[in-house]
């Protein structure tokens, strides 16, 4: 559905001057309105940076080598550094990982907030954003949003801070986030807490989102599609389904091998009641047009795509 | 080979004082067993005191009350010499190796300091002694003339297994030791730790946040919640069946790798609250989903799932009041936890429509 795209990236290429290495190696992507890619790969791939390349955040050694990155029809590489700041919080977003040491420790947790409404809409005054930040505060599934928009980071626990993370993310509605594996780190059971929630927030809002992770559990839950990602190249592309079902790059393969262990565990847990689930929202997004070069991907099945292995 | 366990704790106690006479205990009263070769996995949120328990049975940090007897001797009556040479057969590896290596020292001087320190060896015993124990953590010898720093996050955390086996422990704390590494990576970590254990007989308390690497190496697993042990029994029983609300819920959150099942989760209100000056009851009570009057009213009761003869514990207990109605008839007390669970689906529809009325 191509009508529903909302970012296209296309042979995006970052190379670190200093370290004299591709750091992103010819990656692209679609993403449509309401779909939430997950990139997969492990420390060192590569995908925190790609995310800092579609958000135009490099490194002062990092250079961009080619690239095409379309936001909702707009050609992201031809916006001056100015337009790209009015873009960034507005239209997309970033959500942090690290929860109370990401944030500012010496102003409260509701100034945060109004600091990122304020810079996009300074004519608004005061007290009409400090309503608006606690009502995000509630939204995002805060307890207590009054109480805590007047907390500062060393009184709140760390789910509570990667919550604020994520409400300075999405204070002024962006249709696009990236989140950087801001769940790890979280105990278990806040992280299943914080990820239904803001999970549920994007599909109500239709809201778009980029993440990366190494967790198989995330990505199988939360994820419509996935991009492995190995040494800066996208190795794999598939929705999800087919993704988890019918893995072909042997790095996918062996990711999966994991996954596929604790799970034959985990059909012992007799106890624990399984529920098939609703995937009829994870068919809708796929991408039959991914802007991958043919000499270098092969199309297993309609919006899969995996890279030709060197033998 | 004796009855008694390798490792016996008894009602250990930690609290530490903090600020203006405020308490707060990290470790409630927590007896545990721990056999030869067996690992007990330590699982629990952030703040449940895991860690503290850890260094507490190694005296890295004194406990207030309670006794603790390693291979029969009772470690808290010894000090001085006596206690230090006791600390060549029981070690620690960190989640953060990085933190426990003095980073000007090579990798062979880090190694080697441990055997330095309890034995007295001549040069070249030292360096085949070495050499060995380099093999047995799967290292390769070029590192030995290596920094720490120069070597990859999963050699170091290799070099602390290293260094803590060199001298021939019977038994190791883990205390997050893949907390830091990629997946690929922990497993060949989690490969390395049970071959030492099949080969050695070293005994692990492994402290971990990841549900599934604690599976894949432990015996037994012990669940914690705000300092105290809630549920201890055989980790596939557990994993399987768990009977405390809290053990439930921290197993059925973890997210499957599967994109077409999802779980039923009991889920807690709230986040894990202070543990400063707890109320007295049970520490579960302001989040459970289950909770009775009588919850808040004391200690909960211990309730033996499966008994064992053996030194009077019972092999799987848990530490709930609703529990001990149903102690009898186990399948009600299942049905009555799933009557309180729900799916993820479920709660995203709940989720969206409260976001929409309150709009």
């Amino acid at each position: 559905m191509a009508s529903g795209e909302i970012l296209r990236v296309s042979d995006l290429t970052l190379h670190h001057l200093v370290e004299d290495r591709l750091v992103i190696d010819g990656a692209f992507m679609s993403v449509d309105s309401g779909e939430v890619l997950g990139v997969m790969g492990e420390s060192g791939s590569g995908k925190s940076a790609l995310l800092f390349g579609i958000i135009r955040l490099l490194l002062r050694e990092v250079e961009q080598r080619s690239g095409r990155i379309v936001y909702r029809g707009e050609d992201l590489m031809a916006k001056s550094n100015r337009q790209m700041e009015e873009l960034r919080g507005l239209e997309m977003a970033m959500i942090v990982p690290g929860g109370k040491f990401s944030l500012n420790p010496v102003e409260t947790a509701g100034s945060q907030i109004v600091d990122v409404l304020k810079s996009h809409f300074p004519d608004r005054s005061k007290k009409d954003l400090a309503d608006e930040a606690i009502e995000i505060l509630r939204i995002i599934g805060i307890p207590d949003p009054d109480i805590r928009f007047r907390a500062y980071p060393h009184e709140l626990s760390g789910g509570m801070a990667q919550r604020i993370l994520i409400a300075k993310a999405m204070a002024c509605s962006p249709q696009l986030l990236l989140g950087d594996e801001f769940t790890v780190g979280l105990d278990v059971t806040i992280q299943a807490q914080v990820m239904d929630h803001f999970h549920a927030l994007l599909r109500e809002r239709n809201t778009s989102l980029v993440l990366t992770t190494s967790d198989l559990g995330i990505a199988a839950t939360y994820c419509d599609t996935i991009a492995v990602i190995r040494r800066g190249q996208i190795v794999e592309y598939a929705p999800v389904l087919d993704f988890f079902a019918n893995p072909q790059h042997s790095y996918s393969r062996l990711l999966l091998s994991a996954a596929r262990e604790a799970r034959a565990q985990q059909k012992m847990d007799e106890a624990r009641v399984d529920v098939e689930r609703d995937t009829s929202h994870d068919r809708r997004f796929v991408h039959e047009d991914l802007p991958a070069p043919s000499e270098l991907y092969t199309t297993v099945a309609p919006g899969h795509l995996v890279r030709l292995e060197d033998e | 080979m004796t009855d008694e366990p390798l490792l016996q704790i008894r009602n250990l106690t930690k609290t530490f004082t903090v600020g203006k006479g405020q308490e707060l205990v990290a470790v409630s009263n927590v007896s545990l067993d721990l056999r030869e070769g067996e690992t007990l996995g330590l699982v629990g949120e952030s703040g449940s005191g895991k860690t503290t328990l850890g260094r507490v049975v190694l005296r890295l940090t004194e406990p207030d009350t309670g006794s603790i007897r390693f291979e029969g001797i009772d470690l808290l009556n010894l000090d001085g010499e006596p206690m230090r040479r006791m600390r060549s057969k029981m070690q620690i590896v960190y989640q953060d190796p990085m933190l426990g290596f003095n980073p000007r020292m090579r990798v062979r001087d880090i190694i080697s300091e441990p055997l330095r320190l309890h034995e007295t060896l001549s040069r070249t015993e030292l360096q085949k002694r070495v050499m060995e124990v380099l093999e047995l953590a799967d290292l390769d010898p070029r590192v030995l003339n290596e920094r720490p720093g120069a070597i990859r996050k999963a050699e170091q955390q290799q070099v602390a297994i290293a260094r803590a086996i060199a001298t021939g422990p019977r038994f190791i704390v883990l205390d997050e030791p893949t907390g830091l590494l990629d997946l690929s990576v922990s497993i060949h970590i989690i490969g390395i730790l049970r071959r030492l254990q099949e080969e050695q007989k070293i005994a692990y308390i492994f402290i971990s946040h990841d549900l599934s690497a604690v599976r894949a190496i432990s015996h037994r697993l012990a669940i914690m919640y705000l300092g105290q042990l809630v549920e201890t029994g055989p980790i596939e029983d557990v994993f399987a069946r768990p009977t405390h609300p809290y053990s439930e819920a921290l197993l059925s959150s973890v997210l499957l790798p599967d994109p077409k099942t999802t779980r039923q989760r009991l889920r807690l209100s709230g986040e894990i609250p202070s543990p400063i000056n707890l109320p007295p009851g049970c520490p579960l009570a302001p989040r459970c989903p289950l909770v009775e009057d009588r919850c808040t009213s004391g200690p909960p009761p211990i309730v033996a799932i499966r008994g064992n003869g053996e030194s009077g514990q019972p092999s799987w207990w848990s530490t709930c009041f609703p529990l001990s109605d149903n102690e009898e008839n186990l399948d009600r007390w299942y049905e009555i936890m799933r009557e309180h669970e729900s799916t993820e689906t479920e709660e995203l529809r709940a989720a969206i429509a409260a976001a929409r009325t309150e709009d």
